[in-house]
């Protein structure tokens, strides 16, 4: 079968094909790197020109409506072209959650202290699955979080169907926009590096290596009944709330799952196809990069004027790492530049999180962070393999 | 004969917004929907509800068009007795303006009929209501759509990137 084109990816995704043209389809983007690519891209062009058309709605909460009940559900694809998928959208859905960060619909219920903001259960859920991306690593890796008020103290998110309005700050609402923007094209950016890296090395396909990368960390998902019960408690309660809003406001079958994405406690694809380098710079997308940092900065800026107080926790650069090149990496702190000026991390390993044993460099920043140099990154000799993800983490509390 | 409160129920809403999001007035798009109504109670039979009404109302936009400078001048009109009804802060206000202007600038910049294509989708409306709509055949629906989300989201980046070059500068 040969590549499919722009318009047939977008009918796939906006459920507009037959059931045997669909299942080729998906058959062909489960095995074909470049077309995955293109999936993820039209994902995020999806996600991305809905948030962008809901700046329009100049009108009362009573006006937005539940979908249409024609749209036809779309069956899943298999998890690891969802997940692959899922990775290389994310950033565009950081941009279109960011869009609407602020501006809750008719659904928003005030949690605990949040005077604004949307899906409270949708969001328990986001940093469930935050959560269960991490559970693999050492509990002092994750413990902050699971002992942290915010677990039941919620970041936002924009589901890409909810408009409205907010009462609530208007700080860095500019710096927001801008920043959705530039995200929005984050996908794009990770596709077409995909793209590339495809082109130019056939024995290490994009969608191999992003696969590669997405299955180590599906590995290490617990089983849900693992998780802390507080977390789960909190999403189930919240879940009914949330049950009726999201029923009417419920957007098509490919956003839904990118809308349950959240701003915080974000996953970013830098470069999914990345070429395995050995010291020196990583061969990070700048934009991903740059879009991931500016998540956290966006965070900070826009929840502090409210009774929420937002703290970049961390940057967490996932490299997959070889294991040698680890042990050197874990005998030194790992710097990096943030507008100049330099930045002491610290190693954490997550364990074999990665096809040859991944390490993750956990970056704590105690102000917020606007941008990130990726070629001030040094990785202290570490020997980068095939798999580089951004992860913004952020915790919310209450003052 | 089809019930009028059923069509009226089941269309409005998402009808208005679409004409919402596609004139950038809500009044005009509510008098738009409610003429759109009107001719459809005067037909006998539809044959598919929403595709007739979204294709009557993108007609009656089109019409609309033709006096779009008086139209203007109603919207500034409407637009100044809404900004006296603001109760949210200025800066709020401003930003929220400006964020729907440019999204306004971007649509404005795509070709009508993928305007129209995206617009119809955003409502819920299948591939072949949007066809049916818009005269296209069904499978050009897909690349139509393909088309107007990139072009979309590019010029609001492309939007965006003036706008930090400016500040930067």
């Amino acid at each position: 079968m040969k590549h499919l084109d722009e318009g047939t990816i977008h009918a796939w995704l906006d459920g507009a094909l037959g059931a045997g043209e669909a299942a080729e389809v998906e058959r062909h983007a489960a095995e074909c790197g470049e077309c995955a690519a293109r999936v993820a891209e039209a994902r995020g062009l999806i996600a991305g020109a809905s948030r962008i058309l809901s700046a329009l709605d100049d009108v009362g909460a009573e006006i937005v409506p539940a979908r249409a009940p024609e749209v036809k559900r779309k069956r899943r694809g298999p998890r690891a072209t969802r997940v692959v998928a899922w990775l290389a959208a994310a950033g565009v859905v950081v941009a279109v959650g960011l869009r609407t960060r602020g501006r809750p619909g008719p659904e928003s219920t005030p949690v605990r202290g949040v005077s604004t903001g949307p899906s409270p259960a949708g969001i328990a859920e986001s940093l469930i699955d935050s959560i269960e991306v991490i559970k693999g690593a050492p509990a002092s890796t994750y413990g902050a979080y699971l002992g942290s008020p915010a677990i039941s103290v919620k970041v936002a998110q924009g589901d890409s169907q909810r408009a409205g309005r907010s009462d609530g700050p208007s700080v860095g609402r500019t710096e927001r926009r801008q920043t959705a923007a530039k995200s929005a094209t984050v996908a794009a950016e990770a596709a077409k590096t995909a793209r590339s890296a495809a082109a130019a090395a056939p024995s290490a396909p994009a969608g191999e290596s992003a696969r590669r990368g997405v299955a180590a960390n599906v590995a290490v998902l617990p089983d849900s009944t693992t998780l802390p019960a507080r977390a789960r408690a909190t999403a189930e309660a919240l879940k009914a709330q949330d049950a009726m809003a999201t029923a009417a406001a419920e957007p098509h079958a490919p956003s839904a799952e990118l809308g349950r994405v959240p701003m915080c406690f974000e996953e970013v694809p830098a470069a999914p196809a990345m070429a395995p380098v050995t010291g020196g710079v990583p061969r990070v997308a700048p934009k991903a990069m740059a879009g991931a940092a500016r998540v956290g900065a966006d965070v900070a800026a826009s929840t502090s004027a409210d009774q929420l107080d937002a703290r970049l926790v961390s940057t967490v650069l996932m490299l997959d790492s070889t294991p040698a090149s680890a042990v050197a990496a874990d005998a030194r702190p790992a710097r990096l530049l943030l507008n100049g000026d330099a930045v002491t991390g610290e190693w954490q390993r997550l364990g074999a999180t990665g096809a040859s044993g991944g390490d993750s460099l956990v970056l704590r920043f105690g102000r917020p962070v606007t941008r990130v140099l990726p070629a001030a990154l040094t990785p202290n000799g570490l020997k980068i393999g095939a798999r580089v993800l951004v992860r913004v983490r952020c915790e919310i509390v209450k003052r | 004969m089809h019930d009028a409160d059923r069509l009226f129920r089941d269309y409005h809403v998402p009808l208005v917004r679409y004409l919402t999001r596609r004139l950038g007035d809500r009044d005009w798009a509510e008098e738009v929907a409610q003429e759109t109504f009107l001719r459809a109670l005067r037909q006998r039979e539809l044959s598919n509800e929403r595709a007739w009404l979204f294709t009557v109302a993108t007609n009656l936009v089109r019409d609309a068009a033709r006096q779009e400078s008086r139209r203007r001048r109603h919207l500034e009109l409407l637009r100044a007795e809404e900004a006296g009804r603001m109760v949210e802060s200025p800066a709020t206000a401003m930003e929220r303006a400006e964020e729907r202007a440019q999204a306004r600038r971007a649509l404005e910049q795509l070709a009508e009929r993928d305007r129209e294509a995206l617009l119809m989708r955003e409502e819920g409306l299948n591939y072949e209501e949007i066809a049916a709509a818009l005269g296209l055949s069904v499978g050009s629906v897909g690349t139509t759509l393909a088309r107007a989300r990139r072009r979309l989201v590019e010029a609001v980046e492309q939007s965006d990137s003036q706008s930090v070059g400016q500040s930067d500068s």
